[in-house]
Order: C-alpha cells, then sequence, then structure tokens
C-alpha cells in the first residue's frame, strides 16, 4: 500500500524497482514456509485419521482413497460423543452467559457515575493476574460442600466470574456515541431500554469478539473440567481427549479422528464470527464512521 | 445536559435531581448497580471468596476428608526446603522466557509480512490461524503423535537428512523447548492477528511522511510502526506471561511432568499435591507463590512502560 502512493509522474528508479521485487519474493516465501508450518501439521493430523488401520508410513495418497472408519469408530463405540456434547452445553451456556453479564457490567462501567467505581473496575481487572489454581482449589472444595462435583453447573458458573469481558465491553461501549442514548432518554427510554435497544445493537462487533473468546477459552479449558468432571456425564472433550493417547500401543487412528472431531466446532465458530473479527479487534471505531 | 448549565452546585445537587421525587433519585443512586449485581454476585463468589480461603488454606495442613488443622506457616517452610518446587519454577520460568520472545518476533514478523500489499491476504491469514481451532489438548495430542521416535513425521522428516530418530519428549533437553514449539505454533496466529490489526490502525500519512524523508521499508519499520504498536506490545507481553507461567495441558498430557522431573511445571506440581497426595493446603501456598511472581512480573511490565498505558 504505501509502495503505490509515491508520485508515479517521475520515472521510478529501476534499482528501486529491482529492490521492491525481492522483498515481494521474499514475502511470499517466508509466507508459504509460515503456512507450511502452521497448516502441515494438521494435514498429516487429517491423513491419519482417514486411514483404516494406522500404519507407520502415512503418506498424503490416502486423501484420494479416504475411510471414514475411525469416525465412525468415536462416535458409536466411544464416550466422545457424550464428550462433545458436554462442551457444547458448557461452552454455550459459559458463552451466553458472558456476554450477558459483562455486557451489563461494562455499559455500567462505561455510561454510569457511581460511588466506588474506580476501586472497583480496578479490583476486577487485577484479578486477571490471578492463576487458575489459585481460585480453583477453595472453588474444589466449596463445590465438594455443596454436591456440585459431576455437574454442569460446577463447569458453568466459575468460568462466568473471569474478569477480561468487563473490560472489553467497557472499552467497546466508551466509543459508540453519547448522543444516541441522550435522544433516547428525552424519548422516555429507560436505562434498560437504552442498553437493549440501543447499546447491544451497537455492540454486536465487541459481542461477537468476547463470545469467540470466551467459547474458545471454554471448549479448550483442561484443568477445572479434569478436575471437578469425574465421569462421561459431564467430562468435556480436552480432558477426555488427553485420556485416548498413552505412552505405548496408542491407536492414532482412533486419537488423530478423536483430534480431529474436536476442533470442527471451533472451525465453524471461527467462520461465522471472523467477518466481525476486525471490526471488533478495531476497538468499535467504525461505529464512528 | 444538566451539567452545562453554568452555575457549578455539585453533582447531588443538579436541579434534575433536586426536584424529582424520592422514587427516581433511588432509581438514579441504584440503577448502576443493577447493572453490575448479576457480575458481582459471580465475581464475589467465584473470585473473590476463593482468593480469601486460598489465603487461608495456606495456613491449614491434613487431608479434605480427615479435616483441614491450622499449621501456622508450616507449609512455606516446606516449599521452601521442597527441591521439587525449585525445579518446577525452575521448568516454569525456562519455558516463559523462551516463548515470550518467540511468540512476540514471529507474531510482529508475520504481521509486518501481512500489512505488505500481498495478493490472498484473507487466504494467508487462515492458514496461519488454521492451529488456533486445536485447543492446546488437542495441539498436544497432534505434537505427541508428530514427534514419536518410531516412525513420527517430524523423525521421518529429519531422517532424510541423515539425523537419527531422537526421543523428543523422553530427552530433558527437549521437552521444555518442544512445549515451546507447540505454543509457538497454537498461538503465532492469534499473535499475527493482533499485531495487524494494530499495524492497519497506524494512519497513512505517518508513512507517507517517513518515505518523503527518504526513509526506506525497514526504517519505516523501525521508526513508525514499532514504536506506534508499543502499547499493542506491552499488552501481549503482559498477558503472554500471565498465561505461559501457567503452564499445564502440554506437559500434563504429552509427557506427565518427564522425563525424571524435567517438565513438571509449577501447576502441574500443584495439582499433584492437591489431587494425588491430598496436600490441599501446600497446593494452595504453592498458588499463591505463583500469584506473587506474576503480579511482580506484571507491575513491573506495566510500570517499565507507564507511559504507554491508555484506559
Amino acid at each position: 500500500m504505501a509502495a503505490t502512493t509515491p508520485p508515479t509522474v517521475l520515472k521510478r528508479d529501476p534499482k528501486v524497482v529491482r529492490r521492491e521485487r525481492m522483498a515481494n519474493v521474499a514475502t511470499y516465501a517466508l509466507l508459504i514456509i509460515a503456512c507450511t508450518l502452521t497448516a502441515g501439521p494438521i494435514v498429516f493430523l487429517v491423513a491419519t485419521s482417514l486411514k483404516e488401520t494406522y500404519t507407520r508410513t502415512v503418506d498424503l495418497s490416502v486423501f484420494l482413497d479416504p475411510t471414514f472408519a475411525n469416525y465412525h469408530k468415536i462416535w458409536y463405540e466411544h464416550p466422545f460423543q457424550k464428550w462433545m456434547r458436554n462442551s457444547l452445553i458448557v461452552a454455550t451456556a459459559v458463552t451466553f452467559g458472558i456476554l450477558i453479564l459483562d455486557s451489563l457490567a461494562g455499559y455500567a462501567f462505561a455510561r454510569k457515575r457511581f460511588r466506588g467505581k474506580d476501586p472497583l473496575f480496578f479490583l476486577i481487572l487485577a484479578t486477571l493476574m490471578v492463576p487458575l489454581p489459585v481460585t480453583l482449589l477453595p472453588i474444589f472444595l466449596l463445590a465438594n460442600d455443596i454436591g456440585w462435583i459431576d455437574t454442569y453447573r460446577a463447569l458453568i458458573f466459575p468460568a462466568l466470574a473471569y474478569p477480561v469481558g468487563v473490560f472489553m465491553m467497557r472499552q467497546f461501549i466508551s466509543t459508540i456515541p453519547k448522543e444516541l442514548e441522550d435522544a433516547a432518554r428525552i424519548d422516555g427510554m429507560s436505562d434498560f431500554g437504552i442498553y437493549l435497544r440501543i447499546i447491544l445493537p451497537l455492540c454486536v462487533p465487541g459481542l461477537a469478539v468476547l463470545g469467540l473468546y470466551t467459547f474458545t477459552t471454554s471448549w479448550g479449558a483442561f484443568l477445572w473440567p479434569l478436575i471437578v468432571a469425574t465421569s462421561d456425564a459431564t467430562r468435556t472433550i480436552p480432558p477426555g481427549l488427553a485420556t485416548i493417547p498413552g505412552q505405548y500401543n496408542t491407536d492414532w487412528g482412533l486419537a488423530t479422528a478423536a483430534t480431529v472431531a474436536s476442533m470442527i466446532p471451533m472451525l465453524f465458530i471461527f467462520l461465522i464470527f471472523q467477518r466481525y473479527l476486525r471490526q471488533g479487534f478495531a476497538g468499535g471505531r467504525s461505529t464512528k464512521g | 445536559m444538566t451539567h452545562a448549565t453554568g452555575v457549578p452546585v455539585g453533582p447531588s445537587a443538579t436541579p434534575e435531581t433536586r426536584t424529582a421525587p424520592w422514587s427516581v433519585r433511588l432509581r438514579k443512586t441504584l440503577g448502576p448497580y443493577a447493572f453490575l449485581l448479576p457480575k458481582l454476585l459471580i465475581f464475589a463468589v467465584f473470585m473473590l471468596y476463593p482468593l480469601i480461603r486460598a489465603g487461608l488454606l495456606s495456613f491449614q495442613g491434613g487431608a479434605i476428608l480427615s479435616g483441614l488443622r491450622w499449621v501456622g506457616l508450616r507449609n512455606y517452610e516446606k516449599i521452601i526446603h521442597d527441591e521439587l518446587f525449585w525445579t518446577a519454577l525452575k521448568n516454569t520460568v525456562y519455558y516463559t522466557v523462551l516463548v515470550i520472545p518467540t511468540v512476540l518476533v514471529v507474531g510482529i514478523g508475520l504481521a509486518a509480512l501481512l500489512n505488505r500489499p500481498i495478493r490472498l491476504r484473507p487466504l494467508w491469514i487462515v492458514l496461519l490461524i488454521v492451529p488456533n481451532v486445536a485447543s492446546t489438548v488437542a495441539a498436544s495430542v497432534i505434537w505427541s503423535y508428530l514427534l514419536q521416535t518410531d516412525g513420527g513425521v517430524i523423525n521421518r522428516i529429519i531422517g532424510v537428512f541423515g539425523f537419527g530418530p531422537i526421543n523428543f519428549l523422553g530427552t530433558p533437553a527437549y521437552v521444555i523447548p518442544v512445549f515451546v514449539a507447540l505454543e509457538v505454533w497454537r498461538g503465532a496466529g492469534f499473535y499475527t492477528i493482533l499485531f495487524l490489526a494494530a499495524m492497519q490502525s497506524i494512519p497513512k500519512h505517518l508513512y507517507d511522511a517517513a518515505s518523503i524523508d527518504g526513509a526506506t521499508g525497514f526504517q519505516a519499520f523501525r521508526l513508525v510502526t514499532l514504536p506506534l504498536m508499543r502499547p499493542t506490545i506491552l499488552f501481549a507481553t503482559v498477558m503472554a506471561t500471565i498465561w505461559n507461567l501457567q503452564l499445564f495441558d502440554s506437559p500434563y498430557v504429552m509427557t506427565k511432568g518427564g522425563p525424571g522431573h524435567a517438565s513438571t511445571t509449577m501447576v502441574m506440581y500443584i495439582y499433584q499435591q492437591a489431587f494425588r497426595y491430598d496436600s490441599m493446603g501446600l497446593a494452595a501456598t504453592m498458588s499463591l507463590v505463583l500469584l506473587a511472581i506474576i503480579m511482580t512480573l506484571a507491575i513491573l511490565q506495566l510500570v517499565l512502560f507507564r507511559k504507554e498505558i491508555q484506559f
């Protein structure tokens, strides 16, 4: 982009042109190397999962004659289907919970004036630094006391305390022009009506980023489900997946199929949300036009 | 806009609130808290209470079933003399020190490439970010598979160049670098997108000015792009520090902390103390030490780059 802006009236120095061409070749070469490294392992993963029995030599010709036997096996002869259902339930509940709680709190922090606002915001933000085990050990004792072990509740509620969304929503809502709210208030709309009808619709890109982030985090959560989901009734995919590869005698066909299957919902979520990503990352600047 | 009326009468005495009936005034005072209440309730039960309880736990010993009892500072004394705790701390710090610069350099480098006038930008972005759809556990399974000593893809590739099969996960010197590689593989796309967004928000006219002053592309990158990205780099560094010091998933899945204790991390050791040896108090004490380390580093980074912070 910057390269196309200099005035083209002048004849361009052939040295500069050559240097630019070299830079372009280098750019594409580096990108090809980087993408081979990032996507290559996934290609091998998928290839292995499509082989009938795992043999030591996986060549890519398997794509010509794929078999879905491994997928059939994990879906019908394995608790994988239960883990998938649990993961979907928990991640969906956590995502919607976070979107509601954090957009409400973010609205209050962005727009309202109240006693203790700054210390409270700082306190919430500071808990970003708290490593998981600090709170998970006491929460485990609590869950043990109130009979929450091996329940969805235990997987969902602690995740709703995570602070980052409050911060994200506050930042995003601060960029929405205040005039819209003032106009609605003059028309007699209540605070909650303003939140629901004005703030939320304008927050969609921000909500999309927070939703994607929350879903990804919940989908990948490992330590807490490992501790609290003690049976296949609530076990999510990550702790389930972790039981498949042993040191020896791993059925890699099965392990790779389960891994690929665990990634498919994430892939869909990414594809659905990706058009909001750029807007959301830009911090709502686009709403200002 | 009641505040623009000129006479400074203080926030509580605006004409609107003075004349309004008490119910309206009450709603105005309590309104903000109504929006906050749901989050604050959850936050109090699942963040503040556990924090306090963790503090108390660090002065308690005994098992969950037999009941916890007060032991004073004994947990703190124990971990000071626990060699394995120091090994776990060393492994965790070693991993973090390797992973953060790598992920920053790779992320900024790839973002710089994508920020050039290139064709098919969305395709490159998708290919770079695709490992991100793998959870850390899924990524660990993938890399266990790739790194097998006997016939693993990576050993076959280095075999072509005449290097003997390497038992990556069974060699103490290699395990931590393997986790670094895994994290860079999985996380590079995320950091790239973050840095690319920061780069694209830099006003074009700054580059035009730099180019008129005769700056080469690389000089413009060093003198315009990097300085303006400092807040994003700071944010990424702080978050990466907090996140990576909690390494648990990949060692748990791939090595269970081995070989020996070469890949036992802080969180892994805490997990083992709490759930294998049933020493909640000791585990809570260690988790507080980890919290202290994270807070020290985060505050240090924030103070060092104080002028970049903008809320």
